[in-house]
């Protein structure tokens, strides 16, 4: 695999959400739930084990490419959530056990082809987990 | 003389179509002392039967085996157990059990836990970025937003492309 240079590693940030974090993520919106109007179904959260989303400044074209490659490299793995992904600037690769997706990935490339964004979750997202984000009801921030 | 008859006899013999008299006259003839040259080879085939019943053990055969008997030395060889060894069979059905047990152990777990993506994943190596919960949340909503967003794009443009080609449809018939 090609490494990052220094300079290049300084464009590059990784967010990381463990699992226990995520448990805790999900107490505090079971109990903040009346407090507050709901933003993000909390049944979303209650699907995710893990998330990790990395992000880069710079070279994005060349991250987004090599990510790709790397997704076909492990394409026994990782499956096109819908081959139409593909063609769209944001494609969504899946990993599934049975009926259920166990872990996602997006990779999105900026408008300005500077910016690159991994999106890694883990968890048990189901048929309605996928429906739900398909629906684009989720409120913007 | 003529040896036909018995030469007959014993050829009848070998193909098993002599009666119990004609065996009895084979046996009489090879009993004698005289046995001609070329009869030779069967004498010791028809007397075998009355050489056995003559050979007999000597008076003195069971005494001669029964001191041969006590003559032998019986070395009775005491082996000292201690008690490691005493308790062998002890450890050895302990280790069975405790064999069993973890793999039956083992074979629970698999079980009850399906492989998904934690088993590819040490989530204990998983550094969190953020200690406060709010921000982890505002965090994942942004990514779940993305995806969201990325997705129903996906859908909008899958059914403006279908609505398109049904209309191309329409326009050909």
């Amino acid at each position: 695999m090609e490494q990052c240079t220094a300079e290049e590693e300084k464009d590059i940030q990784c967010q990381t959400i463990s699992p226990k974090m995520m448990e805790k993520l999900v107490e505090v919106i079971v109990s903040e739930k009346d407090e507050k109007d709901e933003e993000i179904p909390a049944y979303l959260f209650s699907k995710l084990k893990s998330a990790r989303i990395v992000t880069s400044t710079g070279h994005g074209k060349r991250y987004f490419r090599k990510a790709e490659e790397l997704m076909e490299k492990n394409k026994n793995r990782f499956t096109p959530w819908r081959e139409d992904t593909l063609a769209k600037s944001d494609p969504i690769f899946v990993r599934k056990h049975g009926d259920v997706i166990c872990e996602l990935v997006m990779l999105n490339l900026a408008a300005d082809k500077k910016g690159f964004t991994i999106i890694n979750f883990t968890g048990d997202m189901d048929e309605q987990f996928m429906q739900t984000l398909s629906s684009g009801k989720l409120p913007d921030d | 003389m003529d040896y036909k008859y018995i030469e007959q006899l014993v050829e009848r013999y070998w193909q098993c179509q002599t009666s119990v008299e004609e065996e009895a006259i084979l046996k009489a003839f090879f009993s004698q002392p005289h046995v001609p040259e070329h009869l030779q080879a069967y004498k010791a085939w028809f007397n075998g039967e009355k050489l056995l019943q003559e050979s007999k053990l000597g008076g003195d055969f069971d005494a001669r085996l029964l001191a041969r008997i006590e003559n032998e030395d019986v070395v009775v060889k005491a082996r000292r157990m201690t008690w490691p060894k005493r308790l062998m069979p002890l450890y050895k059905a302990a280790a069975a059990l405790a064999i069993i047990f973890t793999l039956g152990n083992a074979a629970q777990t698999s079980f009850r836990h399906p492989a998904g993506a934690g088993s590819d994943y040490n989530y204990e190596s998983y550094k969190d970025s953020y200690d406060d919960p709010a921000m982890a949340y505002d965090q994942v909503s942004d990514a779940l937003q993305m995806v969201s967003q990325s997705l129903s794009e996906a859908a909008r443009q899958d059914s403006l492309l279908q609505s398109s080609a049904a209309s191309d449809e329409l326009k050909k018939q």
